[in-house]
């Protein structure tokens, strides 16, 4: 039964109630002292009891209602607090009242709850559990980006304590480098200053501060001594030193020309800085005051020369006089006396050698070197005429010459004939002195390259020993294993040697074999 | 007498004169040194060689002589007392009588500049005193006054 209905009935009943009440007040107001009172006693009486059973019907049909209302309310609470699991009885759910509509409504309503709940709940599950594994997935970068911080703070700590060390060692570097007695400076690959130590500040007169940055030639004046234009740069070595990768050293005769205008002649070199990979990034220029030892040097070299002026004069007069008596002017000489005055000439004339080498030392040593004269010369006739001055050493040591075609046949080279003389001599007298008895002398020339002739003397000697090759050219120098066997030498041939082909502008090599022989070639250029 | 024939005895003649004038007159020279010793041993071989000679032992002295006894030839060292050799030279190639009269130096100066100084001023020749014999001295001479 609907609502409605029971309302219309409610109303009815209450309507009858209102009328059965009315009725029975009216009866008992008009009829209660009538005659036919017994009548009138049965109508109020079932009046009273139709009231009474309506009144009942009516309180049990609104109990009932009420019940219901009250358990969907109940039911309705339920789901308003969370629970979806409601059960409602059959007959609420079949009746075709409104409170069923109510019911079925609050049922679909919370099964479609329940559904959205659990598809909410699933939903709810799944995002958690996908929060969880980013979750995880977030701890796991934590965790890396703490490790990460961790050995970041180690490399940090490293980096510091590197560091610290890197300034020590730099400290302790610019320590020693300040503290070197000679002048240092270092470039980089573009020639600019980057360290500048305090003998460099105090010989150039360019401050410390003053040198960093700045391109090395604008602060370092190095110039040629002889000429002194201060426009002439000499300075190529530190370039050399960077192109090459080399060490260089500073060419003879430097002077630096300090700020106040100051001239200081400067010797030693410049070293490129490498990297590991062997790439130059820079490089090292040390240098030094060498104005006490070029006094001490022109000293000594004035002392040679004056000493060996002097002592010319005296051999000159044994060697004349000495002639003079073997000349027989004095009176006949027996054969022994002849001999024995040969003898005095040959130590004289080995003394004359020995005075004119070490003047010629001193020549190169002032830095005079050779004034060469060069003219045309036939280096063939040249070695004639040497060849006829070591006869005697040469055929008594029986040693066989051999001479090239074009050392025979003769040609032209442009030189100076007295020193290139010289050079040929000493170069052949060693090799005379140096041969084994029975041995073979080499002469040969390479005239293939049009700008200059190469001499070579070969012979099948001693050799010289290989640890001391390094040394040939030295003042002074003579092989170990020749000292004992040849008295004579003064072991500034070679050195000389070397001078006069480097003043002609060319170079002179050699190779040895200890107890083969020794080659030595001289390359003069032609023009 | 045929005027060929006298001009032709006549150049004999001259020639005869001439010949023996010259051996009988020997060629003078000139010896500057300052060391007694050499320059003892250098007028020994000349006069060995036939050369009279004379000697001076300082530049001053040098310039003097030459002056006075006009040589054919100078022998000069040029490291002395009184005048150096350069400047008896000098002196040499100032005066119109004695300007053509060659200059030997015979010195221990083996210095290039030197060399090149003594021949710009006028030396006939330059010479190592160690380095050559008495007799390649006497050589370079006779070749000089040939």
């Amino acid at each position: 039964m609907s609502i409605r209905a029971k309302l219309i009935l409610i109303i009815v009943s209450i309507l009858v109630v209102f009328d059965s009440a009315a009725g029975l007040i009216f009866y008992w107001q008009n009829n209660l002292a009538a005659p036919a009172q017994t009548l009138n006693l049965i109508v109020f009486w079932t009046l009273l009891i139709v009231l009474i059973i309506v009144t009942a019907v009516f309180y049990l049909f609104i109990g009932i209602v009420t019940k219901k209302i009250s358990r969907l309310s109940v039911i309705a609470r339920q789901i308003a607090g969370g629970r979806f699991d409601i059960k409602l009885e059959k007959g609420d759910i079949k009746a075709k009242d409104e409170t069923a509509v109510l019911a079925r409504t609050l049922k679909e309503t919370s099964d479609r709850l329940s559904g959205l709940y659990k598809d909410m709940e699933r939903k709810v599950q799944q995002k958690t559990k996908e929060l969880s594994s980013s979750l995880k997935e977030t701890k796991k970068n934590n965790d890396l980006l703490e490790e990460n911080k961790k050995a970041m703070l180690n490399i940090l700590e490293d980096v510091e304590a590197e560091k610290e060390a890197a300034d020590k060692e730099r400290e302790k570097i610019n320590t020693i480098i300040h503290s070197i007695g000679d002048a240092v400076f270092v470039t980089d690959n573009n020639y600019k200053i980057i360290l500048f130590n305090q003998v460099a500040a105090d010989l150039s007169g360019h401050g410390m501060k003053e040198a960093i940055g700045k391109r090395y030639n604008q602060v370092m004046n190095f110039v040629k001594e002889e000429n002194g234009n201060p426009d002439r740069k000499n300075d190529e070595f530190i370039v050399k030193a960077m192109k090459t990768v080399k060490v260089m050293e500073m060419s003879n005769h430097t002077v630096l020309i300090s700020k106040t205008g100051k001239r200081i002649p400067v010797s030693d070199s410049a070293a490129p800085l490498k990297d590991k990979d062997g790439k130059v990034i820079g490089c090292v220029v040390v240098f030094r005051d060498v104005t006490k030892e070029r006094q001490i040097d022109q000293m000594k070299s004035e002392f040679v020369s004056v000493a060996s002026h002097q002592l010319r004069t005296p051999l000159t007069g044994i060697k004349w006089f000495v002639e003079l008596l073997l000349g027989q002017k004095a009176g006949k000489l027996s054969k022994k006396q002849k001999d024995f005055l040969q003898q005095i000439l040959i130590s004289n004339e080995r003394m004359i050698a020995l005075v004119s080498d070490l003047l010629d030392v001193s020549h190169i040593e002032t830095g005079k070197k050779f004034n060469i004269e060069k003219k045309e010369i036939n280096p063939a006739e040249i070695f004639q005429q040497i060849l006829t001055d070591n006869i005697a050493l040469i055929q008594k040591k029986r040693i066989k010459i051999i001479r090239c075609r074009e050392l025979i046949k003769g040609f032209k080279i442009f030189a100076d004939a007295d020193k290139i003389r010289q050079a040929f001599q000493n170069l052949l007298s060693n090799a005379v002195k140096y041969s084994r008895d029975g041995g073979r002398i080499e002469l040969n020339c390479d005239r293939s390259n049009k700008n200059e002739t190469i001499f070579s003397i070969k012979d099948s000697g001693f050799g010289i020993p290989e640890n001391q090759q390094k040394r040939v050219f030295e003042k002074f120098f003579r092989g170990n294993n020749i000292v004992t066997k040849a008295t004579d030498g003064t072991g500034l041939g070679l050195y000389i040697t070397r001078a006069i082909v480097e003043a002609h502008g060319g170079k002179i090599w050699f190779e040895s074999q200890e107890n083969k022989g020794t080659a030595f070639h001289l390359s003069i250029p032609n023009k | 007498m045929n005027p060929r024939k006298t001009k032709a005895l006549l150049s004999i003649f001259l020639f005869l004169i001439n010949k023996t004038t010259m051996t009988k007159k020997p060629k003078k020279i000139l010896v500057v040194e300052d060391d007694k010793i050499l320059s003892k041993a250098i007028v020994q071989a000349l006069t060995d060689a036939g050369f009279k000679t004379d000697m001076a032992f300082d530049g001053k002295e040098g310039i003097a002589k030459m002056r006075k006894s006009l040589p054919d030839l100078i022998l000069l060292d040029l490291l002395m007392p009184r005048k150096r050799g350069e400047e008896v030279l000098k002196a040499a190639k100032r005066y119109k009588n004695t300007r053509n009269i060659p200059v030997l130096v015979l010195t221990v100066v083996d210095d290039m500049a030197s060399v090149a100084n003594c021949l710009k001023i006028g030396a006939a020749g330059y010479f190592i005193k160690s380095q050559y014999t008495l007799g390649e001295i006497v050589r370079k001479v006779k070749e000089k006054l040939r």
